[in-house]
């Protein structure tokens, strides 16, 4: 039992340190829980994307990765379709328009 | 200043024990296909989720209904739903932009819901479903779930006690709203004293619940909901009755009195006058019975204070025993066996809370609860009497650690008082339990992980201090897949009698060989969660396992010697097994099957030595379909339960003619039903034990029920046969 516990560990430490990581941090529109929760969730299961931190304070989005199967590129576009604007990338108008007035411009429910 | 003293009382009802869910599908209503990725939230609040690959989403309904659930969804118009309750999964049919329908919510009386939000092993069984059971009352509701089993006592009382993961119904704590409840010696009615009509839903979670609803739920939860008094106005009525004499009648009634008060008022009644002896034993099948339930509840709803109280009566008289048995010709003399029973129960309860004007997250409440019961009962010549008073009080804070973070608390203190002063036979029994304790609980909550780890202490005025860590965890591989585990210790303070009371109805000698001690168990579990389409409909797969393995139990001990009954503390080992599969799927539209099986393993040591818990199945399956007419205006349901062999007490030192063999036969029990609705009211028929199964000698020596070898608690399958029955449901608003 030990010995498996053991080699499930080092399986799974190699496997991590040799998948390409790759960390984005990008400025994006977020003001408040429930946008938080918006793009946390809505990133959760995205192939590719290992973990997803929402800084309400800072506005800022921290994107953890696997460069071989998602691009920098397409993790914006993925924030982008959720309604939010990604660095340079704008948010897609429609899934913006279909936000809770809390995420809009101007909103902020907290 | 009276703010600051409501803050210190605070709230209950933002933080119950088990995250209510509304379950649902968005589908596109031109062609009925479904939306996946489709934003739904409910209004004015920060809770929100999104729909599956399935088109399918459950969000947490930590909102007071009747609330607005908004759906969106590119290139669709916005559409917002009055949801009144969590009962039913909604069918939300989106209209595109350029279409101008309105929304359309379609009902599901379908099937379990079981959560893959819930932090915990739940599994909701709501109104719909509780329509499938015929009758009558909360214990009744457990007919088409293989989770928890509603078994006899014995043979002669007619009482009822449920089981989950093979073990005793005493084990679960029972919730009412997330308020302890049937606790003690309410324990003997069981829930025999909740009416089914008045439930809204029921949840059942297995494995150790958290540690915010006290120390008392080792192996389980089942949490009730009754009717809300603010949703929409009700005004209910049904009745029932059986081939055999029995007679149901219940009603609610709800009212908005202003914006912010709601009451409501709950009535139920039942009678069985007819002396039935089916099985040809000189017993009564079922007793005598007459019975009253009694509910008021108040509701106010402020935009900061929030605040419930419910007051509940409930009263019962049963009279059973031989066919011929008068209680003032032949109580005390011999001449006729008889059992009766007089239970009354006093219960107040409520909750009261302040939100934080800032903070959405941070709640502070306080539950309580004072119940006085009191039994009055005999069993031959045997008199067992008690009264209970009980009070508790549970204040709690949560909050997140900050306002935007994934990390949250919740702390508390709790407080429990219970005076019990019991009489069996010549001996009193008195017992006074002050037990004051302190709890906090951590969640790490991310949208694919939760970990809820808590710890409680509480200092026993008999047991000493009892700690109590508890640990749930939560991964989902996909939206709708989830893994979950579980681990934690609890303890109760068992009832010698009042927690086996049927196996009172025997002529054993009871000897309690010692001061019992707090019973006490570590339980631990997994499960695994799998909702997918199956030829384009929906389906349903869980697999769970649980552990519990006793530190101390008071071990009830029918195998020492044949005309003997030992209560002790357990020397040595006992732990139970219970692995359960689910699968349930909708075949065609509108006819949904469920199969569940279910393998338990219940060892104890007994001062004979080592061996299975007597009168528990080891293997359990039950096969339930049920179809839904497309118009709604037609329901028909059946059920097959089958219930392997059981171990029976060792009867070999009795005559040849009083030994029951070790094992029992295996079983099944046939039930079905058929329900026509109306627009303001429905019928419903049905047969229960359809194959008319009965339990040969379920009373050992039956012609002498004062003799040595008269025994009526070897129970392991039904004592009446094949039942009718009948009912009317009206809903005369709405």
């Amino acid at each position: 039992m030990k010995y498996l516990i053991a080699s499930i560990f080092f399986v799974f430490t190699v496997l991590t340190a040799t998948a390409q990581k790759g960390e984005l941090v990008v400025n994006s529109t977020v003001i408040c829980n429930m946008c938080k929760d918006n793009i946390e969730n809505g990133l959760a299961y995205v192939d590719g994307i290992r973990s997803t931190k929402v800084d309400v304070e800072n506005n800022t989005i921290t994107v953890k990765y696997r460069a071989k199967k998602i691009s920098e590129e397409e993790v914006k576009e993925e924030i982008s379709k959720i309604g939010y604007a990604a660095d340079d990338v704008p948010a897609n108008p429609e899934a913006y328009d279909k936000l809770h007035a809390c995420c809009k411009k101007g909103g902020g429910c907290d | 200043m009276y703010k600051y003293l409501l803050i210190l009382i605070g709230i209950g009802i933002y933080l119950p024990g088990h995250t209510q869910i509304l379950e649902g599908t968005v589908r596109e209503k031109a062609t009925n296909e479904s939306l996946p990725g489709a934003n739904v939230y409910w209004s004015e609040t920060t809770t929100g989720t999104t729909t599956d690959a399935n088109g399918r989403f459950e969000i947490p309904a930590r909102v007071s209904l009747p609330h607005k659930l908004i759906v969106s969804f590119v290139g669709f118009r916005n559409d917002t739903v009055r949801v009144e309750s969590l009962s039913q999964p909604l069918q939300i049919n989106l209209s595109s932009t350029v279409e101008m329908d309105a929304v359309e919510v379609t009902d599901n009386r379908g099937a379990f819901t079981m959560s893959t939000i819930d932090q915990l092993n739940t599994e909701t069984i709501n109104r719909g479903v509780l329509r499938k059971a015929a009758c009558c009352n909360l214990s009744e509701s457990f007919e088409t779930s293989a989770s928890v089993d509603v078994v006899l006592n014995d043979a002669i009382t007619g009482t009822r006690k449920i089981q989950m993961l093979g073990l005793d119904g005493i084990y679960v704590q029972n919730l009412l709203e997330g308020i302890p409840f049937t606790r003690g010696l309410a324990n003997v009615q069981g829930f025999d004293q909740i009416p089914g009509p008045w439930i809204n839903a029921i949840q059942v979670t297995k494995g150790v619940g958290t540690v915010q609803n006290g120390y008392e739920s080792m192996t389980g939860q089942i949490n009730v909901d009754f009717i809300q008094p603010d949703g929409d106005e009700t005004l209910y009525f049904d009745a029932f009755a059986n081939d055999q004499s029995r007679l149901e009648a219940n009603a609610v009634w709800t009212k908005n009195i202003n914006q912010r008060w709601s009451t409501g008022l709950f009535f139920g009644g039942n009678i069985e006058t007819k002396r039935i002896d089916k099985n040809k034993d000189g017993f009564m099948d079922m007793p005598l019975r007459e019975g009253v339930k009694l509910m008021n509840r108040w509701k106010y709803k402020g935009d900061y204070v929030r605040s419930q109280i419910i007051v509940r009566y409930n009263t019962e008289e049963r009279t059973a025993g031989q066919m011929d048995f008068d209680y003032s010709d032949d109580f005390g003399t011999g001449n006729a066996y008889g059992f009766g029973l007089n239970f009354d129960q006093v219960e107040v309860m409520g909750k009261l809370g302040l939100l934080s004007k800032t903070r959405e997250d941070r709640s502070l409440g306080t539950t309580y609860s004072y119940s006085y019961a009191d039994i009055d009962s005999y069993f031959g010549n045997t008199v067992y009497k008690g009264t209970e008073h009980s009070a508790r009080i549970n204040s709690l804070y949560s909050s997140k650690f900050s306002q935007y973070s994934d990390h949250s608390y919740t702390a508390g203190v709790h407080f429990l008082y219970d005076k019990y002063n019991e009489s069996f036979a010549d001996s009193a029994f008195a017992r006074e339990e002050i037990v004051p304790g302190a709890f906090v609980e951590y969640t790490y909550d991310r949208p694919r992980f939760t970990l809820v780890a808590g710890m409680r202490s509480d200092f026993h005025n008999l047991y000493g201090t009892q700690v109590s860590p508890r640990v749930h965890g939560k991964y989902n591989l996909k939206p709708l897949t989830t893994l979950r585990g579980t681990v934690g210790r609890g303890f109760r303070s068992p009832n010698v009698f009042a927690d086996q009371l049927g196996v009172l109805a025997s002529s054993r000698q009871v000897r309690v060989l010692e001061t019992p001690d707090a019973e006490a168990s570590w339980n631990t579990g997994i499960s695994f969660l799998h909702k997918f389409t199956l030829f384009g409909h929906d389906a349903v797969f869980n697999a769970d396992y649980y552990y519990t393995s006793f530190e101390n139990q008071l071990v009830v001990d029918r195998d020492y010697g044949v005309n003997t009954l030992l209560y002790y503390n357990l020397d040595g080992q006992s732990d139970a097994h219970s692995i359960q599969t689910d699968f349930q799927a909708e075949v065609v539209r509108g006819l949904g099957i469920k199969l569940s099986y279910k393998y338990q393993q219940v060892k104890v040591d007994y001062l004979a030595g080592k061996l299975d818990k007597p009168l528990i199945p080891k293997h359990r399956a039950l096969f339930n379909i049920g179809y839904t007419s497309p118009e709604g205006k037609w329901y028909i349901d059946a059920t097959a339960n089958y219930y392997g062999a059981q171990r029976l007490p060792d009867t070999s030192q009795n005559p040849e003619a009083f030994q029951i063999g070790s094992h029992s036969e295996e079983f099944f029990i046939f039930n079905s039903q058929i329900t026509r609705v109306f627009k303001k009211f429905e019928v419903y028929a049905g047969a229960e034990n359809i194959g008319d199964f009965i339990q040969k000698d379920a009373i050992i020596d039956a012609e002498n029920p004062f003799g040595s070898n008269f025994d009526s608690s070897m129970i392991y399958g039904p004592v009446n046969g094949r039942t009718f029955y009948a009912g009317i449901r009206l809903n005369l608003k709405n």
